[in-house]
């Protein structure tokens, strides 16, 4: 292919450029929304993938009529002589319904000696104070949600929570998390577990789940077939269940978008259908032109293979670029609320930079040959026409 | 090659070679130095929670360690499965006497 050729069908391209532009605006636009959405879906998917791991491997919740119940906390000494465990752990949490402003927070119970917790988590949360009697008083570490729905509420240091059996509990708030982990502790309040049992009124030999922590990934499933043995009662949830869950979460999401995303395919292949049928008027008498001044019909090939290379590479590397700058940089205003809850404490997140290299080799594939292809069959339709013929 | 020529083809490039610097710098983005991956990470390993707050249908509720893996709909003691229709707790909507106060 020689230089001559290239600067020919860049000057045909620039002399069409109307004609063009609306091909160009069409791909471009429809690489953008499948780029963008495609982007979110997979940042948020790899965001959460990385905190899955940090999950607990089992986690066993006694179930009645279909509903989860407190679980006896004596359980944890059956559960520990299971070969393959290396760690058994009662938990304390719950929903705390805040009705000044209809949401409910995650109220979590911790059993930390604080001197530990402060230089192990540190790092995570900002600390009003670091002088306080953990013993005698209460006090919780909010997420940057609540923090601001308590503020709003004249909550300014301290919040005071109903206890399900009559009374009040004061607390002085220590710190908040840190806004980069708005996505995992927006609605979390942090509270000593005795507190937190206080404020839910459940005794000392019960607990919310159980969590089990198992060294060998290997053994998990053995181990929550035994569990599942030893208490019929419960229902054992692992965290490939959880990875589970958001896999179909996803793919229910982005299902819904790409069904919506048909109506573009389909005009986009109008389009192209549009194209591949036949020439226009002037596009033949500008073949025959051509072959009138002695253009090969490999030559005329080749001038159009270029044009849709041209249009096909430019419109997807655009569509690309934008879309990457609107999801990573602008951070997807609009179309990032499809991926969100509806909850009254729906946290600001920062979508990380992921890309998916299948996905986007997928939509290459899909858009770029089809529209080569479109471009050429036409071209060659006229091309084997002789010269007198087309002009006629 | 005229001016017009070299210009178009400028643009060309350059718009592709932006782009291709755009997949390759967010797709090597290093998640390993990344202090926002340190602090979700350890977040989540404090807290100990599975995290759904986005792409659930949470309306009261994030954390889905009580709903099976296939349900869409989130599930919580306090609610009748299903809709907001079936909440237990009042929605804050003004009632006629609050109205009528305005008015």
């Amino acid at each position: 292919m020689n230089i001559k050729l290239i600067e020919f069908t860049i000057k045909s391209l620039q002399r069409n450029f109307v004609k063009k532009i609306a091909v160009i605006f069409v791909f471009t636009f429809l690489v953008f929304l499948l780029v963008s959405v495609l982007s979110i879906s997979s940042s948020i998917k790899k965001v959460l993938e990385i905190c899955v791991n940090e999950l607990p491997e089992l986690i066993i919740q006694k179930m009645s009529g279909g509903r989860q119940t407190l679980i006896p906390t004596d359980r944890i000494y059956d559960i520990i002589d299971i070969a393959g465990i290396s760690n058994v752990q009662e938990r304390i949490w719950g929903y705390y319904y805040f009705k000044n402003e209809n949401v409910n927070f995650t109220l979590v119970g911790i059993d930390f000696d604080l001197q530990y917790y402060k230089t192990h988590y540190n790092d995570i949360i900002n600390f009003y104070s670091s002088k306080i009697d953990s013993t005698n008083t209460a006090f919780i570490i909010t997420g940057e949600g609540i923090n601001k729905l308590l503020e709003k509420n004249f909550y300014k240091n301290y919040f005071v929570f109903d206890k399900v059996t009559g009374g009040k509990l004061e607390s002085i708030i220590l710190g908040t998390f840190k806004s980069e982990s708005n996505l995992e502790t927006n609605d979390v309040i942090l509270m000593p577990q005795n507190y937190v049992r206080e404020i839910f009124g459940i005794s000392e030999n019960l607990s919310t789940d159980i969590v089990v922590q198992i060294p060998n990934p290997s053994e998990t499933e053995i181990v929550k077939q035994k569990l599942q043995n030893m208490f019929p009662d419960c229902r054992i949830v692992s965290r490939n269940d959880i990875e589970s869950s958001y896999q179909n979460i996803f793919d229910y999401k982005t299902g819904i978008f790409l069904a919506l995303f048909l109506t573009a395919f389909v005009s986009f292949f109008i389009l192209i259908y549009d194209k591949a049928s036949g020439l226009s008027k002037e596009d033949q008498r500008e073949i025959g032109i051509l072959k009138a001044v002695g253009w090969q019909t490999e030559n005329i090939l080749q001038m159009k293979f270029l044009e849709g290379i041209l249009i096909s590479i430019f419109s997807f590397f655009l569509g690309t670029g934008l879309a990457l700058f609107y999801v990573f940089n602008l951070q997807a205003p609009l179309l990032r609320n499809l991926f969100t809850g509806v909850s009254n404490l729906k946290p600001q997140f920062q979508l990380l930079p992921t890309i998916d290299f299948n996905v986007l080799f997928l939509i290459f594939i899909l858009t770029v040959p089809v529209y080569i292809l479109a471009t050429l069959i036409p071209s060659w339709r006229a091309a084997i026409i002789d010269a007198d013929e087309v002009l006629r | 090659m005229n001016k017009s020529t070299t210009k178009f083809l400028f643009i060309f490039v350059l718009v592709i070679t932006i782009s291709i610097f755009e997949i390759i710098y967010y797709g090597y983005y290093s998640e390993q130095k990344s202090k926002l991956f340190h602090i979700k990470r350890k977040s989540v390993n404090l807290v100990q929670l599975p995290d759904l707050a986005l792409s659930t249908e949470a309306i009261w509720i994030r954390h889905r360690s009580i709903t099976n893996i296939f349900s869409i709909v989130p599930d919580d003691g306090n609610l009748l499965e299903y809709y907001p229709s079936s909440f237990i707790y009042n929605i804050h909507l003004p009632n006629n006497s609050e109205l009528q106060i305005q008015q």
